[in-house]
């Protein structure tokens, strides 16, 4: 009776260092995991910040809007300004590509700056923006604005 | 014999229990991680004024709708605003057929709103005037939304109608 206590007991005993290995080791793994999700969030919420007040700045970018409107962009002035001008001018601290994308029921006239097939970020966040493209006084178009931006 | 196995089942259990609530907390806490950012909340006001301006300014390239006495209207390059502000005028004196208003005219608008509208969002514009009113979008608003008024003139007279667009977000 008391072998088979005590034979019962030793292994029980591994099971239960087992069982709290791993749940230790799965403790160290999860906070470890955890709080490099948690920072790669916190650099990700700066960078959509970042990323924002550049959108802002492209509003009101007067190379690419129709008479100071901001979020107007000048059909006619998208096809002249270039990613180096974007680059220049609005000096953004991140690697990004930007499309004004046609979505009104005309003849769509986009336009992309950039590429994102050239993003290996770690992290990349998108920023989508309700704009207008303005061709004539009597046509102007609904677009959207949209910038991917990579770290 | 027969108690000591029973408390070898309670420390099992109080054991495995831990481990069962740290993988359902690990597989809720990647599947939260991989939602994508767009817009932070404190920009959200800013958002939905711009929207609304977005969809007033753009011009439609044809639209119509249908007297009561069966004459077709049709309606090229004219801004959402215009078109809105004909909507209402129409609807307050009487002489349109109101499911023409919806589909020829109203309908557009509400593509042009679709298309603008970021996707992680959703929308519901309600436009009045006097005792008129319609809205395109969503019917019924969430209680935790946004929101933009402005007002717009009517084609007749110096008065305004008011256009309220809600915004809000779905993931």
């Amino acid at each position: 009776m008391y072998k088979e206590n005590a034979t019962s007991g030793f292994f029980e005993e591994i099971i239960l260092f087992a069982v709290v290995s791993i749940l230790f080791v799965s403790s160290i793994t999860f906070a470890a995991y955890y709080s490099a999700m948690k920072a790669t969030e916190y650099q990700k919420e700066e960078l959509v910040n970042e990323v924002y007040n550049f959108v802002m700045k492209v509003m009101g970018y007067q190379p690419l809007i129709h008479n100071g409107v901001e979020g107007l962009f000048d059909y006619h002035k998208i096809k002249s300004v270039t990613m180096e001008d974007l680059k220049k001018d609005l000096t953004p601290n991140f690697k990004f590509s930007m499309t004004i994308e046609d979505v009104s029921d005309y003849y769509h006239y986009s336009k992309k700056w950039g590429n994102i097939s050239n993003s290996y970020g770690y992290y990349r966040v998108v920023v989508i923006y309700p704009v207008d493209i303005w061709v004539s006084d009597h046509e102007i178009h609904a677009a959207k604005l949209e910038v991917v931006a990579w770290r | 014999m027969e108690v000591d196995r029973g408390q070898s089942a309670v420390i099992d259990a109080a054991l495995i229990a831990p481990i069962l609530v740290l993988i359902l907390l690990m597989g809720y806490v990647i599947v939260s991680s991989n939602t994508s950012v767009f817009m932070l909340e404190k920009n959200e006001v800013r958002y939905t004024q711009d929207l609304t301006y977005a969809v007033l300014k753009s011009t439609v390239r044809y639209v119509w709708y249908d007297t009561t006495s069966g004459q077709k209207i049709i309606l090229e390059d004219k801004t959402v605003e215009h078109l809105i502000s004909e909507d209402l005028y129409l609807r307050e004196h009487g002489d349109v057929w109101i499911p023409s208003l919806r589909t020829g005219l109203e309908s557009k608008i509400d593509t042009i709103l679709y298309n603008l509208t970021t996707p992680i969002y959703r929308y519901s514009l309600h436009a009045s005037y006097h005792n008129v009113s319609f809205y395109i979008g969503a019917k019924y608003l969430p209680a935790n939304r946004m929101s933009y008024t402005t007002y717009i003139d009517m084609p007749t007279n110096n008065d305004k109608a008011t256009i309220t667009l809600y915004v809000w977000r779905v993931s």
